[in-house]
Parts: C-alpha cells; structure tokens; sequence
C-alpha cells in the first residue's frame, strides 16, 4: 500500500494493526508527509464542527416548535397487544390474525368535531351528526354522512372517518379500496395511520404479506403508532 | 428492539426526520434523569443533544450497526459518559459504564492534532466558501468515512480516479483559501 492509499485508509477507519503501525512510523520519519495528515485531520475537525453545529441547530430548533400531544389512545391497545405476546409465549402457535385484528382495533377517536365551530352551515350540522353517529358505534350511518360532506368539502378527513367507518362496519374489503386509492392532500396527517388501518383490514382478511408491508410502513416511520406496530409484526413474521 | 433497529437503519440512511424522533423521544426523560447530578438546564440539553449527534456520527460511520442493547440504552449510555466527563469525578460511581459498546465508541482520536480555535474557525470559514460538489466529496470522506468507492456510488462519480482527482483538488483550494485568510 502507497502512502496515499495507506493516509486514505486511515480516514476511512479500516487500517489493519500492521497498516497503522506502518502509518506510525511514517508521521515519525517523513516530515512531508506528517504536514499532508495534519492538515487532513484538521479538515476533519473542522468538517465535522461544522456538521456538528448544523444538526445542533436543528435539533435545538425542534425544541421550540413541539408541542405534546394528548392523545394516548391506542396506549390501551398497546397494552393488549403485549399481553397477547405473553400468552403466546405460554401457547406457541399460529397467530390468529382475526383475533390479532380485534384486539388492535379501535376507531380512530374524534378529533374533528369538538374542534369545529358549532356552526349552522350545513356542513356544520351534517358534521356533528356524522360524528354523533360515529361516536355511538353507528358505524353504515357514519359513513354515508362522512361520504357526503366528502362529497361538499372535498376534505381529507371526511374520507378518513368515512373509511375507518366501513372498517369498523366490517366492510374491510370497501375500506382497503377507500384508502388505497386516495391520494391525501395532507399526507403528513393522514398516510401514517391510513396504513395502520389498512393493515388491520389486511389482517382482517388474513393476507398476512399486505397486512405485513403496511405495518412496516408505520413501524418504520416512527410516527404515530409505530410502536403497536412493531408490536403486531412481531406477533406475524 | 425491533423498531430501534428499524430506527438505525433509517439514520444510515441519513435521514434526519428520524433522528429529530429520536430526540424528542427520550429528551424528557434524560431531562429528569440528569437533574440530580446538579448540572446547569444548559449543560443537560447540550449533553444530551451532543449525544444524539453522537449516536448519528456512528451510525452514519458504519461504528453502530447493530445494536446490542435498546437505542434508549446507548443514548443514555453516551450521555452519562458526557455527564460523567463534565463532572470530571471519577470516583463517582453511580454511572454504569456496562455498556460498553457505547463508551468504546466515545474513544479519542489516534493521531489527533490540537487545533487553536482561532485556527478551527479560520478552516470552517474557508470550507464555507467552496463549492458544492466540493463539500459534498470532503463532507463524505472526512464526516462519513465514506471511501472512494462509495463515494462513487453516492456521487455518480464515472470513476473512482475522478473522485479521487476530485478530492485533491478540493483540498488543494481550501489550503488556498487558508492561506489567503492569513495573507
């Protein structure tokens, strides 16, 4: 190995014990080439200084723009889904994916409505009844009501509740068609839990590969429920 | 450990999205954990985000790989290693050091040069002001430890000569943009 070779090895950090005792000597009998590695490693230094306040700003700037959130939810879902890996570690078998679907899921809870204004338009009106039927498990109503203010508003959300509505209803086949075909205007909100819910309708439907892709997707994306995601792979793979 | 791990692979990925997760993800709880070692609020939260850096600069470096305790566990670990430093009381034992792995990797540098600050800044200044093909190629090699040959990949480099020459070149003008700054 050149000199050359042997200095670029070094910053890579994959010089055998042999190759840096070589090194060694090399910055103690050859000026020149010493100068050369100084620089270098001061390079180094200030690059990563220079990183290094770059990501500190970020993540200092992370401080001010969180706020918490209050929604806890699915921590009871959560809870479940650990005590169904205990028993399984009493009872080794198949996972049955329809169980696995009960115990995990939950309407998405309300967070539309009570935010709304009580308004009187129609959207208002046809809102809170939506939301009302929602709320009371009348799960076909619900969704008519959300496809109809979809239908005015053109809103993400009438979609979203409209689809988890068919879910819950047990039209698992109308609600995997609902979200996969819609492209969200704010994905950001929406396409992280979407996957939550279409991987439980998968799961419903006992097509472990899809239900499998879609909870990778929310487990990977360190959002919103990535956690009970993990969890309900665990169970699955 | 399963969703660390996905985490890990994420932050290979140089995404910074899921470092800002991770952040967030335990800074409350390391907030109450250093408090009773009477540091400053300051002094804790430039720990702890010199950690997290720390656990991206090894990961990206290829150090971390695979974890051998929960992600939560090595950025504590590096963490209580800093806090452990600043306090400089060795004989505090109330740190365990058991994870290894982490404090391995907060080892000091062979061959390292000390640098007078005034020095430091002069070379950010002058990485500052080349170009950008130029910082992307020494930011891969000197921050990353990419070598050449993934920096090829990273780059679309035609060859690993021209990434080479590349390099060169670059290092030759920041030395020139130094020299000017002293001239």
């Amino acid at each position: 190995m050149d000199k050359q070779q042997l200095m670029e090895t070094w910053f890579t950090g994959k010089l055998s014990d042999e190759e840096r005792q070589h090194l060694n000597d090399l910055l103690a009998t050859d000026p020149e080439f010493r100068e050369e590695f100084d620089f270098q490693m001061e390079v180094r230094q200030a690059i990563r200084e220079e990183e290094r306040q770059t990501l500190k700003s970020r993540l200092k700037s992370l401080d001010e723009t969180v706020r918490p959130s209050g929604n806890k939810w699915w921590y009871a879902a959560a809870g479940i889904v650990i005590l169904l890996g205990l028993g399984w570690l009493f009872f080794p078998s198949q996972p049955d994916y329809r169980e696995l679907y009960v115990l995990n899921f939950e309407p998405y809870p309300n967070l539309i409505s009570p935010v709304v204004r009580n308004g009187d338009s129609v959207t208002d009106i046809q809102l809170n009844q939506a939301f009302q039927w929602y709320d009371a498990g009348e799960y076909e109503k619900a969704s008519g009501a959300f496809q109809a203010i979809h239908e005015h508003t053109g809103e993400d959300y009438a979609w979203f509740y409209r689809s988890v509505s068919e879910l819950a209803a047990g039209n698992d086949q109308k609600a995997v068609y609902l979200l996969e075909q819609y492209n969200w205007q704010e994905p950001e909100r929406y396409e992280n839990i979407s996957s939550w819910y279409l991987g439980l309708a998968y799961l419903r439907q006992e097509r472990r590969d899809d239900a499998v892709k879609y909870f990778e997707k929310v487990s990977s994306s360190g959002g919103e429920l990535h956690r009970q995601a993990a969890l309900v792979l665990e169970e699955i793979r | 450990m399963v969703k660390d791990q996905y985490v890990i692979d994420r932050l290979r990925e140089g995404d910074k999205r899921a470092l800002d997760k991770v952040y967030l993800e335990y800074k409350t709880e390391f907030i109450l954990f250093a408090r009773p070692f009477h540091i400053s609020e300051d002094d804790i939260s430039d720990i702890y985000q010199d950690s997290i850096i720390a656990l991206y600069e090894n990961v990206r470096s290829g150090k971390l790989q695979q974890l051998t305790s929960t992600l939560k566990t090595y950025v504590f670990a590096i963490a209580k290693f800093k806090i452990y430093k600043l306090l400089k009381d060795k004989s505090l034992n109330i740190i365990d050091l058991h994870n290894l792995q982490a404090r391995e990797e907060e080892g000091t540098d062979e061959f390292a040069v000390e640098m007078t600050e005034e020095r430091l800044q002069k070379m950010r200044h002058a990485y500052k002001q080349l170009g950008k093909k130029c910082r992307e190629v020494l930011q891969l090699f000197y921050y990353e430890g990419q070598d050449i040959e993934s920096i090829k990949e990273t780059l679309n480099y035609t060859s690993k000569d021209v990434v080479k020459s590349q390099k060169s070149r670059c290092l030759k003008q920041l030395k020139n943009l130094i020299r000017e700054e002293n001239g």
